[in-house]
C-alpha cells in the first residue's frame, strides 16, 4: 500500500513537473522567437562572421533579396519572411538623448514575428507609417518621452556621413528581455534604408507555421542555396537564443534530480514491499516448493507481483496526475517573470505522453530489479524451515 | 521386487547454535511399493525428519535415501523439484492450502506442476470423491479444518504419485473427523496403489489390516512390524 503510494506520488510528481517544464520549454521557445529571433535568419554570405566590423559589406542587395522572397513565399512552410536592417543610432528631443539598437523593419510581416512582444502603450507600426517608431519600455522610459512626443534620429551612413530624421513616438513596447527593452527601437524599414543611404537588407527573418519543421526548411534551404549558387547564410533562432539554452539547462538538472530521487524511492520501497511479502508468505512458499515449484518459478512469480503492482501503481499516478494538471491548467495559475524575463507567464502543464511512457517503463523496469533480490531469498528459503511457518 | 523407497543407515543432526540434535541416527529400512507405512513414536523421536528426508524436501547429514530410483543425497534442488511434483504426493499437518486460490485451483495446481497433460475432469472427479463437490469454488478460508484436510488429500494424489507422505495429517481435527480423513485417504491410496508413508500419534485410527508399523525412539529404529489385528478398531 505505501509502495502504491510512493510509485503514484512519485509518477505524479514527474508528469506534472516534467509536463511543467515542458510547458516552460515550449512557451519560452515560442516566445523567444516570436519576440527576436525568427525562426531563421538568412544574411549575405560572410555577415556573422564579418558584419560587426564592416556593416555594410555583408548586406543582401536588392536583387538578392528579390530572389530570396520568390524563394520564401513558393514555399508553403514559411509564413511570413521579413526583411530587416540594424543600425546604432542617437535619439533625443531638446532634454535628453539616448544610444539605441535601431531595427528597421517591414512593419506589418514584423509585427507576425513579434507576436509575443506587446505594445502597451500607443499602437502598431503599419506599413504606411513611415515615421512612426516605436520604443522599449526601458528606453522610453529614460528618454521620458510619451505617445504622439517627436524625436530626432541620428545615425552615419556608409560613408560615414552623419544623417538625421524625425520620428514620431507611436508605441511603446515590451519584449521578453528587459535588456533588450533598455535600448531597443523599431522603426519603418524605409525610413531606415533613408536615413542611411542604403537600398540593401542586413537580413530576412523567416517564420515557419511550426517549429518542428525548422530541420526540414533549414535542409531544403541548404540545398536550393548549393543548386542555384546562392550567395547566403543563415542562422537559426536557438543558436541566437542563449537564454533559453540556460534555462532549459536550468529545468533539465532539477528535472534528472526529481527522477533519481523518484527512482530511488521506488528501489527502496518496492524492495520494501517485497521482502515483507515474501516474509509473510513463507509458510505458502514452502509449500508450492514442497509440491514440486522450482526455484525459477517462485523468483518468476515475486518479479511478476513486483512489476504488476508497479505498473498498476505508475498508471494510477499518470492518471491522478494528469487529472491534477488539467485542473491546474484550468484554474490558470499566473508564475513570476522569469529572471531577465519582465513579463509572468501562466502556469500551464503540458501533456507529453512520451515521457508517461518513459516513466511507466522506467518505474516497471526498476520495481522488476528491486524484486528480484527479494524473490531469489524466497527461492532459496529451506523448504523444512518454510513449511512450519504456516 | 525392488523396494520402493531404500534406507540406508541414514542419520540427520540439526545444529542449534553449537548444540547438535541428532534426528535420526543410522536407521535402515526398505519399503515396497504398495505398502502403508506408519511411523510412531513419542514427540521429538524424528518422525518428521525421516518424512522430510523421504520426501525429498531435505538432504541426509549421513547414509542414504533412495526414492523410486533418485537418490536423495546426489540429486539437484532442480531435479528434487521436478520428482516431487511428478512422483510424491504430500499431506501436511497444517493443511498448508494456497489461500488465495479455490479448491479446484489447489487441486489443480498439483497437476500444472506435475506436467502433464490433464483435463478438467481428472479435477472435478477427486474433489467429487472427497465429498467437495460442492465447494468448488470457494477459497480454503471458508472450509471447515476436515474439508481444508481433503482438498489436501484431492492435491495430493490427483496426479497420482507413486509415495504420499503424510506427517500428521489428523493432529490437527477431531477424533471424529480425523477418522473420516484418515479413511478417505487410505481408500484413495489404496485405489491409486499408492505407496503410503505417514507418520501418527495414534495409530489405532486407521481402520485397515495389512498395516506396516515402524516404531522410533530418540531418532532409532526400535520397531518394525505388521500390526496386530487386536489393533484394529
Ligand atoms: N530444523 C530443526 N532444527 C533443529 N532441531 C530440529 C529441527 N527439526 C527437528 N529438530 C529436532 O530434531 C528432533 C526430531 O524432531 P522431529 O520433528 O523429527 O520429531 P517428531 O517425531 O516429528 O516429533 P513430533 O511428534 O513432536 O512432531 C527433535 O529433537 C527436534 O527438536
Ligand atoms: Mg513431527
Amino acid at each position: 500500500m505505501m509502495t502504491m503510494l510512493a510509485i503514484i506520488t512519485g509518477v505524479m510528481g514527474i508528469i506534472i513537473f516534467g509536463g511543467f517544464t515542458e510547458a516552460n520549454y515550449s512557451g519560452l521557445r515560442e516566445s523567444v522567437i516570436r519576440s527576436q529571433y525568427g525562426h531563421m535568419q538568412i544574411y549575405q554570405q560572410g555577415y556573422l562572421e564579418g558584419h560587426r566590423k564592416e556593416p555594410s559589406e555583408y548586406r543582401l542587395s536588392s536583387e538578392e533579396v528579390d530572389k530570396y522572397i520568390e524563394i520564401f513565399e513558393e514555399d508553403e512552410r514559411i509564413l511570413v519572411a521579413s526583411q530587416r536592417v540594424e543600425f546604432a543610432g542617437l535619439l533625443g528631443n531638446e532634454t535628453s538623448s539616448q544610444a539605441a539598437i535601431i531595427r528597421g523593419v517591414q512593419p506589418e510581416s514584423e509585427s507576425l514575428i513579434n507576436s509575443a512582444l506587446t505594445i502597451f502603450d500607443g499602437d502598431e507600426l503599419t506599413d504606411d507609417d513611415l515615421n512612426g517608431v516605436l520604443l522599449g519600455a526601458g528606453l522610453a522610459e529614460s528618454l521620458s518621452v510619451e505617445v504622439g512626443d517627436e524625436l530626432t534620429l541620428l545615425a552615419s551612413n556608409d560613408d560615414g556621413i552623419m544623417n538625421a530624421v524625425d520620428v514620431v513616438v507611436q508605441g511603446k513596447f515590451r519584449s521578453v528581455s528587459t535588456e533588450y527593452d533598455d535600448r531597443a527601437m523599431m522603426m519603418h524599414i524605409e525610413k531606415a534604408q533613408e536615413l542611411l543611404g542604403i537600398d540593401s537588407v542586413e537580413s530576412i527573418v523567416l517564420l515557419l507555421s511550426d517549429t518542428k519543421l525548422l530541420p526540414d526548411v533549414v535542409e531544403s534551404i541548404e540545398q536550393q542555396s548549393a543548386t542555384q549558387g546562392l550567395n547566403l547564410e543563415y542562422t537559426t533562432w536557438d543558436k541566437l537564443a542563449t537564454f533559453y539554452h540556460k534555462v532549459v539547462k536550468l529545468y533539465d538538472g532539477m528535472f534528472v534530480f526529481i527522477n533519481v530521487v523518484i527512482v530511488m524511492i521506488v528501489l527502496i520501497s518496492v524492495t520494501n514491499t517485497m521482502m515483507i511479502a515474501v516474509m509473510e508468505r513463507t509458510g505458502e512458499i514452502g509449500t508450492i516448493r514442497a509440491l514440486g515449484t522450482q526455484r525459477s518459478s517462485v523468483i518468476w512469480q515475486f518479479i511478476c507481483e513486483g512489476g504488476v503492482l508497479s505498473f498498476l501503481s505508475a498508471l494510477l499516478g499518470i492518471l491522478l496526475g494528469v487529472a491534477v494538471a488539467s485542473y491546474i491548467n484550468s484554474i490558470g495559475i499566473m508564475m513570476s517573470p522569469p529572471p531577465g524575463s519582465s513579463r509572468g507567464f501562466p502556469l500551464r502543464i503540458e501533456f507529453v505522453p512520451m515521457t508517461w511512457f518513459i516513466t511507466v517503463s522506467g518505474v516497471v523496469l526498476v520495481a522488476l530489479i528491486a524484486s528480484y533480490f527479494p524473490a531469489r531469498n524466497a527461492s532459496r528459503k529451506n523448504i523444512v524451515d518454510a513449511l512450519r511457518y504456516v | 521386487m525392488k523396494p520402493i523407497i531404500q534406507i540406508n543407515k541414514l542419520s540427520k543432526t540439526y545444529l542449534l547454535g553449537e548444540h547438535k540434535v541428532e534426528a535420526l541416527s543410522e536407521v535402515s529400512l526398505n519399503i515396497h511399493a504398495g505398502e502403508f507405512v506408519i511411523l510412531s513414536g513419542p514427540s521429538g523421536s524424528g518422525k518428521s525428519t525421516l518424512l522430510q528426508l523421504i520426501g525429498c524436501l531435505d538432504t541426509p547429514t549421513a547414509g542414504d535415501v533412495t526414492v523410486l530410483d533418485l537418490n536423495v543425497n546426489k540429486a539437484s534442488d532442480r531435479v528434487m523439484s521436478n520428482f516431487r511434483a511428478r512422483s510424491l504426493g504430500f499431506v501436511f499437518q497444517n493443511f498448508n492450502l494456497i489461500p488465495v486460490l479455490n479448491v479446484y485451483e489447489n487441486v489443480e495446481y498439483s497437476l500444472l506442476l506435475g506436467k502433464r497433460s490433464y483435463q478438467k475432469k481428472d479435477i472435478t472427479d477427486v474433489i467429487e470423491q472427497v465429498g467437495l463437490g460442492k465447494f468448488s469454488h470457494h477459497k480454503p478460508n471458508a472450509l471447515s479444518g476436515g474439508q481444508r484436510q481433503r482438498v489436501a488429500i484431492a492435491r495430493a494424489l490427483v496426479h497420482k504419485p507413486n509415495v504420499l507422505i503424510a506427517d500428521e495429517p489428523t493432529a490437527n481435527l477431531d477424533a471424529k473427523t480425523s477418522s473420516e480423513v484418515l479413511s478417505l485417504m487410505t481408500e484413495l491410496a489404496l485405489e491409486n496403489n499408492t505407496t503410503v508413508v505417514m507418520s501418527s500419534h495414534d495409530p489405532s485410527l486407521i481402520e485397515k489390516s495389512d498395516v506396516r508399523q515402524i516404531k522410533l525412539v530418540d531418532g532409532k529404529l526400535v520397531g518394525d512390524e505388521p500390526r496386530a489385528l487386536s489393533n484394529v478398531i
